[in-house]
């Protein structure tokens, strides 16, 4: 990059107009940090370098003509929409790269109550999509927690997944055209259409590219009748964590699809339900859409229950409260980092698949080994939140103390480490090592063994669309600054 | 030298939307499937108490709650933190508008176990009474620091405490013993005890007191609850530019600036 | 009946301020069809002799304690008739009232915001549950209660310049052996009137016209995150969660769209007018005053109505 941090500035300008472009120490040093490095920013301490700039977005041809020049120029660009990313995504690992926000864009273009399907820009926040289609009695089915404040790009480009999901999917089911703007130039549209065997399916490759391939800049997604007034909420008490799991496959291998299907160890359950169940796993299913298909989902869920005698059921309202109160928002997110600074006790998580005949060995090597060779630990638990017929995902929470030692040295002392047993044990036991919030630049050390002989078809994606390696520098795969 | 710290384990309010609440006919809002806190200000007094006894030789202390079985997962927290002793008045009677029966019971556990300076938050969230620093102080004849956010050692006799008065801090040289009632300080969270110290603290035992009922003389006991009603007034005003801000300053701004 | 008012005037309070609650206060008792008679509690070197109403007994302190005050309180009411002792809000109102109901064995009720009288009958009210639930009580004379806030009383009532009586302080204060001021709020002072600017503000020059206006008049100014984020305001100057909490007589939104996290920083305003296009916007219902246009057309107007009446 024969460009100075000055020149890129001005070009910037050139290109989205000044009042476009920030500059400001403050908004540069936020935007070096998401909540994988949260400690560090919390403390105003900024490991990566600053970025040139932050440059918001108005337009798909301003993201061509931005990044045209990028790559022109060999700069790093770091796709960014809601800045709620959890792995590192967003953070800008090499000298004056630009952060390109698109949270500017931030129209919902159509919402089509005849084909079911609604096209936001990629600033939408998803909280405002789900409250403008909940107005003509629709849903997008999807609800992570970070709704609140998660916007349409980044939902997309991680492959999110909501807690509706055992019913409606994950972003991978829901996405049904695209478009996107790739490190040359090229803005591409794939359309909406219900199906296709037009060749392989493209927009696989804008779902999970994390920035690394392309920039999306509008989306269309699914929409579903919303039928709140016949979700039913059954909520159980019991000791193991392995019977939880037991019943979770049932539920699944049977046929039976609720919205939501939640299994929490004791540990992780004490953060929500230590007013009702202290020392219990609590599991929890929800059921939805037309009166009838809710009914028979919460029967059959029901009679699978009664085969289990150490269940104990909770009191729906106490479930309905806790779920109502689930999401994140930014007063959570302050109150976090309140607590953060005064306590030094972060919260960290890492969430796998894995098939079910691996699972249950994988919660109880995790948590043995994490418990025992990870210093300062208050807190280490799981929660079980998407299920499939071929398995289910584990969500490890973790809190730990950080002491003696610097903000900076947090991740390599705590987060890592961790990381590492999950990641490793996942992917020796048959799992994912990463079931939704993207590799990010702190899952990449294992990223080989994640792919085995299938990297190869991840490397070859990234030489074609981003041959110049311009795109998130670090994400999914490893950086190796060339000399 | 000892500290005495109450604390209540009380249900998170800030969970509940305006409709939920809902005045039952006991005179109370049901609140049962709301996930407990603790009251703020008694999360500043055992941090506070905490990071004392780091600076004073053995200091004794001992956590205080009058509340249901749920209470006990917060004292083992603090016995695993280095509380002494956690003590815990089982009773289901409603004493959310009796400071009077909190104050007597909090003294009659002191009168077996004398300490030199107790911690008191500013008031509990259901009942609001900010009154329960006070009575213990006058039932004990003990001095009286109220709005303190920050206290620190000084000798065996006296504790260095700062207080707010009025959006000023004062720093004021106590001798003890001695009453503090906690405002919201800037220390405002508990620290949480790691898995070691939760296995270390696992023979540790809650202790048990009883309830004191006194008589409400001072303090009567509510005839009504009512919602507040506050919806915003919503007024859109029909006119636009110069003509909507004059109808505006003329229909309500002009009046309250008056009042500025 | 009489009534005796406590109030004090702290160090950074002014007259003013404790003479409005005189006047209301003054109010209720005019409506009550009671007497009064007031205590100040101040340092009484700086007090001024200026429009209060009635008979006014000067308490001076050095030491700020609430049992010292109370102590003084209860030596000024040795053979004094009065049958309701109301506390003026202030950081030591509630022990005051609380130390007096258990010297003088009366009855108390903390944080009024309302009071009632039929007959001979009181009903107090005020907050329980956090704010969210009114809770009334019925009390008998004589009693304390320490009021928290008092809208203005509906009953103006006018001095005629009492007697001023200064009291000799002589509670013994051994157990405070020293004080000294750490932070005075001299600086931390929120105006009454709030500019907050949202994204709807289209240029980067109008939230420094703003801005520029509110510092001029002495106004409080602050803006959505989004606004700081965009690089047109610093991070000090965010409204909200993460930002600083305000609670104005009038806030005047701009280009806002009501954020949860925006509003909270001004849900406790007293009056929340809205400047915005759009008609379905979060900060529309949560507004008092709403007016739908863009903040073009509004904002010279706006801003030259609050100068001229600010000014009158």
């Amino acid at each position: 990059m024969n460009i100075s941090r000055e020149e890129i500035v001005e070009v910037m300008k050139d290109l989205v107009g000044a009042e476009n472009v920030v500059t400001e120490q403050e908004v540069l040093e936020d935007a070096t940090f998401d909540r994988f490095r949260k400690f560090e920013g919390y403390h105003h301490v900024y490991t990566n370098p600053l970025p040139a700039a932050v440059v918001f977005v108005q337009s798909a041809e301003q993201v061509s003509r931005v990044l045209s020049f990028c790559n022109a120029k060999k700069i790093n660009v770091v796709p960014r929409t809601g800045h709620s990313a959890t792995e590192g995504g967003l953070e800008p690992i090499v000298e004056n790269s630009i952060i390109l926000d698109g949270s500017h864009m931030n129209k919902i273009i159509d919402i089509d109550p005849v084909n079911m399907q609604a096209t936001a820009e990629c600033g939408v926040v998803l909280e405002d999509l789900e409250n403008a289609v909940r107005k003509i009695g629709l849903t997008t089915g999807h609800s992570p927690q970070s709704k609140p404040i998660a916007m349409m790009g980044g939902l997309i480009a991680t492959r999110s997944i909501g807690q509706f999901s055992t019913m409606y999917g994950g972003m991978e089911d829901m996405l049904a055209g695209v478009e996107t703007v790739f490190p040359d130039g090229t803005i591409c549209d794939i359309k909406s259409v219900p199906r296709r065997s037009a060749g392989p399916d493209i927009r696989h490759i804008v779902l999970g590219n994390e920035g690394t391939t392309n920039f999306i800049t509008k989306a269309t997604v699914k929409l579903w009748k919303y039928y709140p007034q016949y979700q039913e909420c059954l909520g159980y008490t019991l000791d193991k964590m392995e019977d939880g799991l037991k019943i979770m496959r049932t539920v699944m291998v049977e046929g039976y699809r609720p919205s939501v299907a939640r299994l929490y160890d004791a540990e992780d359950g004490k953060e929500h339900f230590s007013h009702f169940a202290p020392g219990k796993c609590v599991l929890i299913f929800v059921t939805e859409g037309p009166e009838l298909v809710s009914h028979a989902n919460a029967e059959g869920i029901r009679s699978i229950i009664a085969n289990y005698p150490e269940c104990e059921m909770v009191e729906t309202k106490l479930i309905e409260h806790w779920f109502a109160n689930l999401n994140w928002d930014a007063s959570r997110i302050e109150e976090e980092r309140q607590e953060v600074l005064q306590t030094d006790v972060v919260c960290c998580t890492t969430e796998i698949s894995a098939p079910w005949s691996a699972v249950e060995k994988i919660y109880q090597v995790c948590v043995d080994r994490v418990t025992r060779e990870i210093p300062d630990l208050t807190i280490f638990g799981a929660h079980a939140s998407h299920c499939y017929s071929n398995g289910i995902n584990l969500y490890f929470v973790y809190w730990y103390k950080v002491t003696d030692c610097t903000p900076e040295q947090e991740i390599t002392k705590y987060h890592l480490p961790i990381k590492k047993i999950i990641c490793e044990e996942t992917i020796a036991a048959g799992g994912s090592m990463c079931h939704h919030h993207g590799v990010g630049k702190h899952r990449v050390h294992w990223i080989d063994k994640e792919h085995g002989s299938a990297l190869y078809m991840i490397k070859k994606l990234k030489e074609a669309f981003d041959p110049n390696g311009i795109m998130n520098i670090g994400t999914i795969l490893p950086y190796h600054e060339t000399k | 030298m000892n500290v005495f710290v109450t604390c209540k384990f009380c249900p998170d309010l800030d969970r509940m939307k305006q409709s939920d609440f809902v005045v039952q006919e006991e005179m109370g809002v049901d609140t049962h499937f709301l996930p407990n806190i603790l009251n703020c200000y008694d999360e500043s007094s055992l941090e506070l108490s905490l990071r004392f006894g780091e600076t004073v030789k053995n200091l004794e202390k001992t956590a205080f709650t009058i509340g249901p079985k749920t209470s006990e997962q917060v004292l083992d927290s603090l016995l695993a933190l280095g509380f002494e002793h956690a003590v815990r008045v089982a009773t289901e009677y409603d004493v959310r508008f009796r400071p009077e029966t909190i104050a007597a019971t909090i003294c009659n556990y002191l009168h077996d176990h004398p300490q030199d300076l107790l911690v008191l938050g500013r008031e509990a969230p259901l009942g609001n009474n900010a009154a329960t620093a006070q009575l213990v102080a006058s039932y004990l004849n003990l001095p009286l620091i109220s709005a303190v956010v920050d206290f620190s050692y000084r000798d065996e006799s006296s504790i260095s405490v700062t207080f707010q008065h009025e959006g000023s801090l004062y720093r004021q040289e106590v001798s003890l013993p001695c009453v503090f009632s906690m405002e919201n300080a800037t220390i405002s969270k508990l620290r949480m005890p790691t898995l070691r110290q939760r296995m270390k603290a696992k023979n540790c035992t809650i202790e048990y007191a009883q309830l004191e009922q006194k008589d409400s003389s001072l303090f009567p006991l509510p005839i009504a609850m009512r919602i507040p009603n506050r919806r915003r007034l919503s007024s859109i005003s029909q006119k636009k530019g110069k003509d909507a801000v004059y109808e505006l300053f003329e229909k309500d701004l002009k009046k309250r600036l008056e009042e500025v | 009946m009489r009534l005796l008012f406590v109030l004090q005037i702290g160090k950074n309070d002014t007259v003013q301020k404790v003479r409005k609650q005189q006047r209301a206060l003054a109010g209720l008792a005019t409506e009550f069809s009671c007497d009064f008679d007031t205590v100040i509690v101040c340092d009484a070197t700086c007090f001024e002799e200026t429009s209060f109403i009635g008979d006014v007994f000067i308490l001076g302190i050095k030491i700020l304690n609430p049992k010292t005050i109370a102590g003084e309180i209860v030596r000024f009411l040795k053979d004094k008739p009065y049958q309701g002792i109301l506390i003026g809000e202030d950081t030591f109102a509630n022990d005051i009232a609380v130390l007096l109901a258990y010297e003088k064995q009366l009855q108390c009720i903390t944080n009024v915001i309302d009071l009632q009288r039929i007959g001979n009958s009181f009903t107090f009210t005020r907050f329980a549950y956090s704010n969210n639930i009114y809770v009334d009580f019925q009390v008998r004379k004589p009693f304390v209660v320490s009021v928290r806030t008092l809208s203005s009383s509906k009953t103006k009532v006018e001095g005629i310049r009492g007697n001023y009586t200064y009291l000799e302080s002589k509670t013994n204060t051994d157990a405070i052996r020293g004080q000294e001021i750490v932070l005075s709020n001299d600086e931390i002072v929120q105006k009454e009137v709030l500019f907050a600017c949202g994204m709807g503000i289209r240029k980067r020059e109008d939230i420094q016209k703003i801005r520029t206006f509110a510092q001029t008049h002495g106004f409080s100014f602050g803006v959505t995150r989004p606004v700081a984020m965009r690089g047109w305001a610093s991070i000090s100057e965010i409204i909200g969660v993460s930002g600083t909490i305000f609670s104005p007589k009038i806030c005047v939104t701009i280009g806002v769209s009501g954020s949860a996290a925006f509003y909270v920083g001004i849900e406790n305003s007293e009056c929340i007018v809205t400047i915005n296009t759009d008609e379905s916007a979060t900060i529309i219902s949560q507004s008092d005053r709403v007016i739908i246009d863009s903040y073009e057309n509004v904002l010279d107007h706006l801003l030259t109505q609050f100068s001229q009446t600010t000014h009158e």
